[in-house]
């Protein structure tokens, strides 16, 4: 008869979410809301006066920014709390939240299947601008869609994270 | 030499052509009507290497796919050289969709737009193909 393995006060907890899963989150959410932002500003103007007069410089420097710096800091501090919580429970936060191959074939898995959308747009973008549209609207599809790529491609990771996945 | 292989180097040569024959042809039509770069009439020859270059590949892709049908495409390998030449050329493709937003935000000439987003995203592809190639002969190093 095989002796049944020893199991360790902690085997049965659940595991933490790992710092890929939880910086796809916030990546998602400030992508989304970022982008959503931009076009709560634009739209307004889009549907008033003419495209040549609508300012979308501005809206997309701040749209950027808040989308850059929001992320970072986020990360940061999601990736301090994690280890000051686990730390508090007894863990090893060091070692949990190492990422390892799981993280990395599901980084390849989203952005391989993501891929096709990038190319959309840039097809797109060289529609318009072969066309010769107003740059705000060349701007804006391109704007929206590198946010759509984005969101798909943390969807897919975030999902493989939840769900499984075949690589 | 796997689908994958033979795909990439034909896209090569397709790249190669198409991206040469663009630029003879708006060179000579600069010269020949004696007009400034940007006032050629580059629309047309762009679309046309865009669209042909397109179906040549994906006419090459699917008849590979039609003539392996009933076999195993990618193995290993072949996902490992795709991920590994992903990011020699993403680098590049980002500069130019970074850099493509700047020139729109400044306003510059759509001609300069539309050529630095052409130039650096094939560019971009044109590195990806060359280590995938290298990848296949060579190997390998992660």
């Amino acid at each position: 008869m095989i002796a049944p393995e020893p199991r360790l006060p902690r085997d049965d907890e659940p595991s933490v979410m790992s710092m890929e899963e939880r910086s796809s989150w916030i990546l998602l959410v400030f992508t989304v809301a970022t982008s959503v932002g931009y076009l709560a500003v634009l739209a307004p103007q889009l549907a008033s006066r003419p495209a040549d007069e609508v300012g979308w410089v501005t809206p997309m420097i701040w749209a950027v920014c808040i989308s850059v710096v929001g992320v970072v800091v986020s990360s940061i501090v999601a990736g301090i709390g994690t280890a000051v919580v686990l730390t508090l429970r007894g863990r090893k936060f060091d070692a949990e939240l190492q990422s390892d191959s799981r993280d990395r074939d599901i980084e390849n898995h989203a952005r391989l299947r993501a891929y096709w959308l990038l190319m959309m747009v840039l097809l797109l973008v060289f529609v318009l601008l072969l066309s010769g549209a107003a740059h705000v609207w060349i701007a804006t599809a391109f704007y929206v869609g590198l946010s759509m790529h984005t969101i798909v491609e943390q969807v897919m990771r975030i999902r493989a994270y939840r769900r499984g996945f075949v690589s | 030499m796997s689908f994958s292989e033979r795909n990439t180097a034909i896209g090569l040569v397709l790249g190669l052509v198409g991206f040469i024959a663009y630029w003879v042809v708006v060179i000579s039509r600069a010269a020949s009507d004696e007009l400034p770069f940007t006032q050629v009439a580059w629309q047309g020859p762009m679309l046309v290497v865009l669209i042909v270059g397109g179906s040549a590949y994906a006419l090459v892709w699917l008849t590979g796919w039609v003539r392996h049908r009933r076999e195993r495409l990618f193995d290993e390998r072949d996902h490992e050289i795709q991920r590994y030449a992903e990011t020699a050329g993403a680098g590049s493709t980002g500069a130019a969709v970074l850099a493509a937003l700047i020139m729109l935000a400044l306003d510059v000439d759509t001609f300069w737009v539309a050529h630095v987003l052409f130039t650096l995203a094939y560019l971009g592809s044109l590195s990806s193909a060359g280590v995938t190639l290298a990848a296949y002969r060579e190997g390998v190093q992660s």
